[in-house]
């Protein structure tokens, strides 16, 4: 799996390499998703062999990821022959992609972090750093809005519904 | 005589606290949801879902519908008053609505818009309630083949109502029948591409998948646009007078088309309510005798726009409770609710429980009525409630998601996957790949590949053509597919010419 897994990233940074500052570096981002759909076509084709073979009058396990793969694939090339014959819409303009980053960062570590410290201090961590991250200047308003959720929560989702939040080495 | 007996029943059994205080919590998200820009109603519905956890599924389906139907006009409603659209399909709303409020006549845009959304939503209903006993009835004598042309149908509508991106619309179906078949086959249960991960045995869960493409990617691209640090509009007072009911009566036969047009489209899997209002504006621009004043601030223009875009929700339900396809986004999320609470859409579901289809058309009749007296009680007191800054909205949202998608397996590596497909969801947008495709393709996916191998055990592929109704169901999917190819070849030879 995780050879699969790396090749992914690699297989892009040898595409993006590719485009460089070029003529297609306007479809970089096309390019480079068309590039992923290509790999993950083929990694679904080819493991397909593996699978196990309850063959029942013409169809297996195997017949849907072909006919999917293989459809991706055919569509994926045709996008791609269109964008090289400048028939594509250009990439959009780059706006604040950092703090997409970021901001996807303080999600995955909130994430990472509930099973150690609980989901009501791993969220309200995150609400925090998102709220600044995002712009608010006040402290005020930014610990309002983490305490504020953290007792909406508890009140409603747990106490409420009964839902068993994931819990860490406090609570 | 049934369907009204059926009805009454369900209206019967809404005419207690609970399930009027669960309409009308619906009902209050659903306008503040759809007021906020940047909360599309499948967002709303998709976000909202944990919370019908712990109700009956009827109560949880019942809030669901009122939040769809409720988001829907309350896009209308920041569209009108500061030219902000709060959905897609209220982009038209603004084209007239904003001018009538620069001309000092908010007040009628604003009523119109209401009584427009109200009678739609009606005629939505009206129409639902008309067609889906006899087509679910219809539905049940379906073979697997039969099923398998519907499903491709429906995904080749939605790839082709992608308009100039229909390649991209296919592409992205392609991508969720792919993704879906990670996990057991549902045939023979072979283990497709799980190595050995246990949490990846049942494949992905559809609520992260949804909460992740429909909410976060949406969040994603709001930060990166820098709407986090942008300073809120401020909006016009609204205090002028509202419509009389003779300027009501004016309007009755563009409400009537545009209401029996929206639920129309809104049957087409995928077309759902910004289609519907595009198109019946249009139609009402055609039919009006002054085209000139459309985009300027007539009347007609507000009241078409939301009339079809409350009626195409009558029109996506249709095909989701009779057949199991969802004609639009939101009602794929429903779809994923209906799930959770064990409940397999598409004819069976009103021989099994006719009681919660009917109290489900009884409550969007009571949804609607509320919708009427809140929208009546002021619109200002709901952009107020919208207008909160995005630098605290979507730290929420992110907080909502979390919950959403972790409570339907109590798994953490589920809100993982959300925030994984809020990433891919945010790529594929950038890119301007369409993303409810993705979710459609995963959602059918079971459906399709069940049908077609069930099928060609059956008899083969030679059974899709000796049925019928399957091959001109194949048919019509081959024509939808063939329309852009040929309208793009025709262009491109004017292009040349």
């Amino acid at each position: 799996m995780y050879v699969w897994i790396a090749g992914l990233p690699g297989v892009l940074l040898l595409a993006g390499a590719a485009v460089g500052n070029g003529r297609y570096a306007p479809f970089r981002l096309r390019i480079l998703i068309c590039t992923g759909l290509l790999y993950l076509s083929f990694v679904f084709f080819f493991l397909s062999f593996g699978l196990e073979e309850i063959e029942a009058v013409g169809s297996s396990a195997r017949t849907a990821p072909r006919l999917w793969s293989a459809g991706l694939a055919l569509f994926t090339l045709d996008q791609l022959r269109r964008i090289f014959t400048g028939r594509s819409p250009r990439d959009p303009e780059k706006g604040d992609i950092p703090r997409v980053f970021l901001t996807a960062g303080v999600v995955a570590l909130a994430l990472w972090g509930m099973d150690i410290a609980g989901y009501y201090i791993s969220t309200g961590v995150m609400l925090l750093l998102l709220s600044l991250l995002l712009g608010e200047r006040r402290p005020v308003v930014s610990l309002s809005l983490a305490g504020g959720w953290i007792l909406f929560s508890w009140a409603v989702f747990s106490r409420l519904l009964n839902l068993n939040l994931p819990e860490g080495i406090f609570f | 005589m049934d369907t009204i007996s059926h009805l009454s029943e369900g209206l019967g059994a809404l005419m207690g606290p609970i399930p009027l205080l669960v309409i009308l919590a619906g009902v209050c998200v659903g306008i503040l949801g759809g007021a906020m820009p940047g909360i599309s109603p499948s967002m709303a519905v998709a976000l909202l879902l944990p919370f019908t956890f712990g109700m009956s599924p009827s109560m949880g389906l019942v809030m669901l519908c009122a939040i769809y139907l409720a988001a829907n006009y309350g896009g209308s409603i920041t569209a009108v008053m500061i030219n902000t659209p709060g959905t897609p399909s209220a982009v038209v709303t603004s084209f007239d609505g904003y001018p009538l409020t620069r001309q000092g006549k908010a007040g009628t845009a604003l009523g119109i818009s209401l009584i427009a959304s109200v009678m739609g939503g009606f005629i939505g209903i009206f129409i639902l309630v008309l067609f889906s006993a006899p087509l679910a009835r219809f539905a049940l004598k379906f073979w697997p083949a039969e099923y398998f042309a519907l499903a491709i149908l429906g995904l080749s509508t939605i790839a082709s109502l992608g308009g100039g991106r229909w390649l991209e619309s296919f592409i992205a179906v392609l991508l969720g029948l792919l993704l879906n078949t990670i996990g057991l086959d549902p045939l023979s249960g072979v283990s497709r591409y799980t190595f050995d991960v246990m949490r990846l045995y049942d494949g992905f869960s559809f609520i992260p998948v949804l909460i992740g493409l429909f909410a976060l990617s949406e969040v994603f691209n709001g930060i990166e646009s820098g709407e986090t640090v942008r300073p809120p509009v401020e909006p016009d007072s609204g205090s002028s007078p509202w419509p009389s009911v003779r300027d009501y009566l004016k309007l009755k036969y563009s409400m009537l088309r545009a209401g029996v047009l929206g639920t129309v489209i809104g049957i087409f899997p995928g077309a759902g309510g910004t289609i519907a209002s595009f198109i019946a504006y249009d139609v009402e621009k055609r039919l009006s005798k002054n085209p000139d004043e459309f985009g300027k601030g007539a009347p007609a223009g507000v009241a078409a726009a939301e009339a079809s875009n409350s009626s195409s929700v009558g029109g996506a339900l249709v095909p989701l409770l009779t057949l199991g396809i969802p004609g639009s986004s939101s009602a794929a999320v429903l779809i994923g609710a209906l799930m959770i609470h064990n409940l397999q859409p598409g004819p069976e579901l009103f021989t099994k429980h006719p009681e919660i289809v009917y109290t489900l058309f009884s409550s969007l009749l009571v949804a609607n009525v509320i919708i009427l007296a809140l929208g009546l009680l002021g619109a200002r007191l709901w952009i107020k409630a919208a207008l909160i800054p995005k630098r605290l909205l979507y730290p929420l949202i992110f907080a909502f998601s979390f919950i959403g998608s972790y409570a339907v397996r109590s798994s953490v590596f589920d809100v993982g996957v959300c925030l994984a497909f809020g990433l891919i969801g945010w790529l594929l947008t950038r890119a301007k790949f369409p993303v409810s495709p993705v979710v459609l393709g995963m959602i059918l996916g079971t459906m399709i590949e069940k049908n077609l191998r069930a099928t060609l055990m059956m008899g083969g592929y030679s059974l899709f053509l000796s049925r019928p109704l399957s091959l001109s169901l194949l048919l019509l999917a081959l024509a939808s597919v063939a329309v852009p190819l040929v309208r793009e070849r025709r262009a491109s030879l004017r292009r040349r010419q």
